[in-house]
């Protein structure tokens, strides 16, 4: 190794990152350049200063200040996740009672559509425009007694679940 | 005892006692007994407020920054590999707070007053630290690194004060280590100009 060669090395890298093979031969070196030892010397004491640099005792107290931040985040969290709990079991609850209405009311309205069909004399002109069909099924309806009022009650309580159906959380 | 017998120095025996209790009370923070982060913040808290001070020069910012950190930790705890030491983690997450308040005071004396302003800037002559170190050299030394610019500052205190390996140090201040080798290369050279040699001499005489 010749010292120009050393001198990077010694200038450029921590003595702790040369490998084996470098520092053996940097040794080597040095060993019979004067020069080159001194700058390594120079080298060594700098950085042993600087692994002398004080270190400074944190103040009194600074443990606990953090002990009661963690803790006021640690429940401020708990809170926020009982607060989410909360609203998605009403939400559930909200969207059982829908259900609840819904199923019923469309069995209701579906089994009263069929009675009404399979047993009344409602006839629709099926040749007619739709409009006119509809107009005729209005009307001719209540015909059908108390079966048409259970169809009604059947749909209005649809309705109402439907309604009643939590919507998607907003952001 | 070491592996085939070799005697294990106390100081690497003191290490592998802390690393033992850093795993540990990571795992019970995360089991539920957050009391075990006070053990993590006993550990690291004199080397994080260390490392504070020197980069900022400010020990009341240093101690908030400290205090922000550890509860950032705390509620990022799941994203920390504990197969991994602990203290690189923490002082990542402080050395950006403290990069982000320095650009930000610097932002405020900008706009603040355009003229550099010698009795508000920080001033290495101006240290909060006379009060904390005693011995004179010892001042002398911090003021010497403390007069480095940030980055350098920083790597400097963490490689050869915390004793960090050169990853580590690249993982906290956010570079790669080639950047790293760079930044301690620069700092010795201003500091072979503000560090005298009987400050050098005095440090040897002492060992």
């Amino acid at each position: 190794m010749i010292c120009e060669q050393a001198l990077w090395h010694i200038d450029h890298l921590p003595a702790r990152e040369w490998r084996p093979a470098l520092r053996a031969q940097i040794q080597r070196h040095i060993a019979g350049c004067e020069k080159c030892r001194q700058a390594f010397d120079a080298a060594q004491a700098m950085e042993a200063a600087l692994k002398s640099l004080a270190e400074v005792t944190a103040p009194a107290g600074l443990d606990e200040t953090i002990a009661i931040r963690t803790s006021q985040h640690a429940a401020e969290q708990a809170a926020s996740k009982a607060a989410e709990e909360h609203v998605h079991t009403r939400k559930g609850a909200k969207e059982r009672r829908a259900w609840a209405a819904m199923v019923p009311g469309a069995a209701l309205a579906f089994g009263a559509q069929l009675y009404i069909v399979l047993t009344s004399d409602i006839r629709i002109d099926l040749a007619s425009a739709p409009a006119q069909r509809w107009l005729d099924l209005l009307i001719t309806l209540p015909q059908a007694g108390p079966s048409f009022f259970v169809l009604a009650a059947g749909l209005a309580l649809f309705t109402v679940g439907l309604f009643a159906l939590p919507t998607t959380d907003k952001a | 005892m070491g592996i085939q017998g070799e005697k294990v120095s106390p100081i690497r025996a003191e290490m592998a006692n802390d690393r033992r209790t850093e795993i540990d009370a990571v795992l019970a923070v995360r089991a539920g007994d957050r009391n075990a982060f006070g053990r993590l913040v006993a550990l690291h808290q004199n080397r994080l407020y260390s490392l504070m001070v020197m980069m900022l020069r400010d020990r009341s910012a240093a101690e908030h920054i400290v205090q922000d950190a550890f509860v950032r930790a705390f509620t990022h705890l799941h994203q920390y590999d504990e197969h991994r030491p602990f203290y690189p983690w923490i002082a990542a997450i402080a050395v950006r707070m403290a990069q982000s308040w320095l650009r930000h005071r610097a932002r405020r004396s900008e706009r603040e007053d355009d003229a550099f302003d010698l009795e508000r800037a920080p001033s290495a002559s101006a240290d909060p630290l006379d009060t904390l170190i005693a011995d004179e050299r010892g001042r002398t030394l911090w003021q010497a690194v403390a007069s480095l610019p940030g980055a350098q500052r920083a790597a400097v205190f963490l490689y050869y004060r915390q004793d960090m390996k050169l990853k580590d140090v690249a993982t906290a201040l956010g570079v790669t280590g080639g950047t790293i080798k760079t930044l301690l290369f620069r700092a010795r050279r201003r500091l072979r100009g503000l560090i005298s040699p009987a400050d050098e001499a005095g440090v040897e005489s002492e060992e």
